[in-house]
């Protein structure tokens, strides 16, 4: 936790246009963040580290491989930073499509920069406390991995709100051993009140439906 | 092939006609020849036969004298006998009269010793008669007794007329004395009475006669009683071969001969004026020593008449052959004629069908939408016009072609001058073309001309002149809807790329933006240095500079801009181009190869009209780019120093391929492949590219790929295009 919090967010901007991305850097640099311009979606894929937390400004009009289908490779990935896509004015599809890819913002040519800036912010915020829940529920997980096959049963029971004797019933076991696995559980898990072991419940159960995207 | 044969039929009546006419001829000579000698042999048979007659009247009349004699000589010998006459010899007269009558003996006498009659029967007949041996039969002066004597009776008297002839023979006595005589017993009897017995009823011809002479000429019976008694030698009636005959006659000869006779009219007893031609046959009659003649003669007329059967057999058989030759020569001048005939009808059928066909010539030339006439190469003659002509330029066949149909010339125009240049070179057929402004009528014509053989033979000019003003009219109009057309395919181009050309300018505008935006908020936080800014400055600049060069490069393509001829360098122009459509490129993901030639030649000609050439190029491939998986979608633009001084363009795409019907029609208007277009950028292109001077073709490039080149002459022929 301590590494992320050391890294500096950084804006990747990927514009085929030199002229708009070195443009944009200098616009970036200007509110105090860090930039960096890509002349193609393939440089940046070259220079791609999940690591690196911030956001990107995507053009999606590009030679070779468009801005969309870098937006499509990136959806792919766990760690991907927010995605911010420039379009041409009066783009509609390309809009809704970049939107349905996954994209954080969709800006039209030409905005106000102060709006730009604006997303850029509030994307490198959400990078940031994405990162966070992130990183938190991997614990989680991490936490329910070391469960055995008979506390994960009556982890569920309990999650699913049933009755210890029920669960007792379910399991063939006594409730005092249901009593009992409860109490490793919920020392397993760092966790003081069943609302909290729900409320992990329900993030993990998200994050295992939908494991590639993160939530917003 | 059939008016050879038609030609054979109308030789061959003539040689019928002819054959028929020799044969004709032949027939008839042979005929009159075989007339002639069927003349002849009738002739000669006629006279054979009368020969034959005659021989035997003179073998009759020897017999029957020679039978008298004997019975007279028996008569002698009896009363010789008896010694007396006088006994009674008038009873032994009348007995042997009785015997001797049938013999045709008209009486029969006894005379003494000297001559003197003592006895007759009939009585009294020849008591008067003295026959003396000095005369008559006597007169000979040999032995008065022992021979017989045939002579002929001259007496005139007693109603005897004509020769009688007598026949005598002496009474012997028993002491014979030589010197005297007993008498004579003397018999007479008519030479017609034998004649008529012995020849009459063998002649079977109507008019032959006999007539009879004895050795003296002289004519003992004849039908001609005038010849009677007279010596025909010495008494000649004027008549040259009859009395050759006579001669004959008289020699003791026999034979046939023909003579002309003086009729001999027995009522009036003259001969009369009028000769007949008469047939004469003669035979010798020995009568004791004596020699005489039977004639028997006959008018040639009845051989004439004999000759009038073959006569006419002959004719029949002349006539019959000629009917036969009329007959075949008439079938064969028939089936000549009729040949003939059909020969006619079928010449004038075919005059008729020439007529016609001239007519119709005539008739198609008169009536066609142009001006057509035939002029002589040489003497520019006007052989031949047809009725526009005649009725533009009035009758003008005779006259020289460039005197009445080309106003203010005093020569031949050019291009029959060229004309007969290149048939002096030996062509056959030269074709030209040519167009002329009429300035009496206001008319354009588009004139072909070609060199073609004359219905003589020499070679003539034909030429076809067809007005086309209305054409030229149409295609005046047509150039300005054309042009017209052409700014609004550049309009509408503008519009399809209008998006694209807001992004073009939008960038740069953009990127200056965004530069301000960041010196402005370092200038409010104070944390900036001069030399950071610099090249930020200069950023702004060119990204400035962009965008105005995008603006003048939209306006000066949608602008109505009279076509600007300079030189223009063929790179400069797929670059200029390129710039224009660059978005475009990106937004489709083409990868463009340019392969542009260095040191090309320069054009001349309108640049902003050749890029929008080019751009229509690009943009077509690009679309037909559209459905290729992108990293196939290649353009490829080259420019090229072709050979013949040309500068080609070749733009060429990865496209799929094009059907052949539409490859067929590629460059008409309205030909599209695109659901949205209008089917005109080609036809525009090619235009202006031919305005230039230049060509636009389509071709299979590499590996089959789509291409389109543009040649363009290195020095365009001017720039005829005004738009």
């Amino acid at each position: 936790m301590a590494v992320s919090i050391t890294i500096e967010p950084i804006v990747f901007i990927v514009d085929d246009d030199e002229a708009v991305s070195e443009s944009l850097m200098w616009l970036v640099e200007s509110v105090g963040l860090k930039g960096k311009a890509y002349l193609s979606a393939d440089d940046y894929l070259a220079e791609y580290n999940p690591q690196n937390p911030g956001c990107l400004v995507l053009d999606v009009c590009m030679a070779g491989t468009g801005g969309l289908e870098l937006l499509e490779r990136l959806a792919a990935e766990e760690e991907a930073v927010p995605v911010i896509i420039m379009t041409a004015y009066g783009d509609m599809a390309t809009g809704v499509r970049a939107m349905k890819g996954g994209a954080v913002d969709v800006i039209p040519k030409p905005f106000s920069r102060q709006g730009l800036l604006d997303c850029i912010k509030k994307a490198v915020v959400q990078d940031a406390s994405n990162r966070e829940e992130r990183r938190k529920l991997r614990a989680f997980a991490s936490r329910f991995e070391s469960l055995t096959q008979r506390e994960r049963q009556v982890f569920e029971g309990i999650v699913r709100g049933r009755h210890y004797k029920a669960i007792a019933n379910d399991l063939c076991l006594s409730t005092k051993t249901v009593e009992y696995h409860r109490t490793k559980v919920m020392s397993k898990m760092d966790v003081d009140s069943v609302a909290s072991l729900v409320r992990i419940a329900v993030a993990l159960g998200a994050a295992q439906d939908n494991p590639g995207v993160a939530t917003r | 092939m059939s008016s050879c044969f038609h030609t054979f039929w109308a030789k061959r009546s003539f040689v019928v006609g002819g054959l028929a006419l020799t044969m004709a001829v032949c027939v008839l000579v042979a005929g009159w020849r075989s007339y002639r000698a069927a003349e002849e042999a009738t002739l000669e048979e006629f006279n054979q036969r009368q020969l034959v007659l005659a021989r035997e009247a003179a073998i009759a009349i020897e017999l029957h004298i020679e039978t008298l004699a004997g019975h007279l000589g028996q008569m002698a010998d009896g009363l010789g006998a008896f010694d007396e006459i006088g006994e009674d010899p008038k009873r032994t007269l009348e007995e042997w009269y009785e015997v001797l009558r049938p013999y045709g003996v008209l009486a029969v006498a006894v005379t003494d010793g000297g001559g003197d009659v003592v006895e007759s029967v009939p009585s009294s007949s020849l008591l008067s008669e003295a026959f003396e041996p000095s005369k008559g039969l006597l007169e000979v002066g040999e032995s008065f007794r022992s021979e017989l004597r045939v002579g002929v009776h001259q007496a005139g008297d007693g109603g005897l007329k004509s020769g009688r002839i007598m026949v005598s023979a002496p009474i012997r006595r028993e002491a014979d004395v030589p010197e005297s005589s007993a008498g004579l017993i003397v018999g007479l009897f008519r030479p017609e009475r034998v004649i008529d017995r012995l020849i009459a009823p063998a002649h079977f011809y109507r008019r032959g006669d006999a007539f009879l002479i004895d050795h003296h000429s002289r004519v003992l019976w004849s039908p001609d009683s005038s010849l009677v008694d007279k010596l025909l030698s010495r008494r000649s009636i004027g008549m040259d071969g009859f009395e050759k005959t006579v001669m004959s006659m008289t020699r003791g000869e026999a034979g046939t001969a023909s003579c002309e006779y003086f009729c001999f009219d027995g009522d009036e007893r003259t001969y009369g004026s009028e000769v007949e031609e008469k047939l004469i046959a003669f035979a010798p009659i020995k009568v004791g020593q004596q020699l005489w003649s039977v004639g028997v003669w006959s008018p040639k007329r009845d051989a004439q008449r004999l000759l009038a059967v073959v006569y006419r057999r002959q004719v029949l058989f002349v006539l019959l052959a000629i009917l036969v030759i009329a007959l075949g020569s008439g079938w064969a001048l028939a089936s000549a004629a009729e040949t003939n005939r059909q020969l006619d009808m079928k010449v004038a059928q075919r005059t008729r069908e020439l007529k016609e066909s001239h007519d119709r010539l005539v008739k198609v030339c008169d009536s066609v939408d142009a001006n057509v006439h035939v002029a002589d190469m040489d003497s520019y003659e006007v052989l031949f016009a047809n009725q526009r002509v005649r009725e533009t330029c009035g009758d003008i066949v005779g006259r020289r072609c460039w005197e009445v149909m080309r106003t203010g010339q005093d020569g031949p125009c050019d291009c029959c001058r060229r004309l007969e240049g290149a048939s002096g070179c030996g062509e056959a057929m030269v074709a030209g073309k040519q167009e002329l402004y009429d300035e009496s009528t206001g008319h354009w014509y588009e004139t072909r001309s070609r060199v073609i053989e004359w219905v003589d033979g020499r070679k003539v000019r034909l030429e076809v002149g067809i007005d086309v003003t209305e054409r030229k009219a149409a295609e005046q109009l047509l150039q300005q809807r054309q042009d017209e057309l052409m700014r609004m395919s550049r309009l509408k181009s503008m519009g399809e790329m209008a998006t694209g050309l807001a992004h073009e300018i939008n960038q740069p505008l953009f990127a200056i933006g965004n530069y301000a935006e960041g010196c402005l908020r370092r200038l409010a936080t104070g944390v900036v240095l001069a030399e950071e800014l610099r090249p930020i400055m200069e950023a702004i600049a060119v990204a400035a500079e962009r965008a105005g060069q995008t603006i003048m490069g939209i306006k000066r393509f949608v602008g109505r801009e009279a076509a600007q001829c300079r030189r223009v360098d063929a790179n400069e122009v797929v670059r200029e181009t390129m710039q224009l459509i660059g978005t475009a490129v990106e937004q489709k993901k083409v990868s463009v190869e340019l392969r542009l030639a260095k040191e090309l030649p320069f054009v001349f000609g309108d640049a902003t009209q050749m890029e929008q050439v080019v751009l229509n190029l690009v943009q077509n491939g690009l679309e037909a780019m559209e459905g290729m998986v992108v990293g196939e979608r290649v353009l490829t633009i080259e420019t090229a120093d072709a050979v013949g001084g040309q500068v080609e363009i070749t733009v060429q795409d990865s496209g799929a391929s094009i059907g052949e019907n539409i490859k067929r029609r590629l460059f008409e208007p309205f030909t599209t492949t695109k659901q949205k277009g209008m089917g005109m950028g080609l036809a525009i292109s090619r235009s202006i590219i031919e305005a230039h001077g230049g060509q636009l073709v389509f071709m299979e490039g590499e590996k089959m790929r789509k291409a389109f080149r543009i040649r363009l002459p290195r020095d365009g022929d001017g720039c005829e295009h005004n738009d």
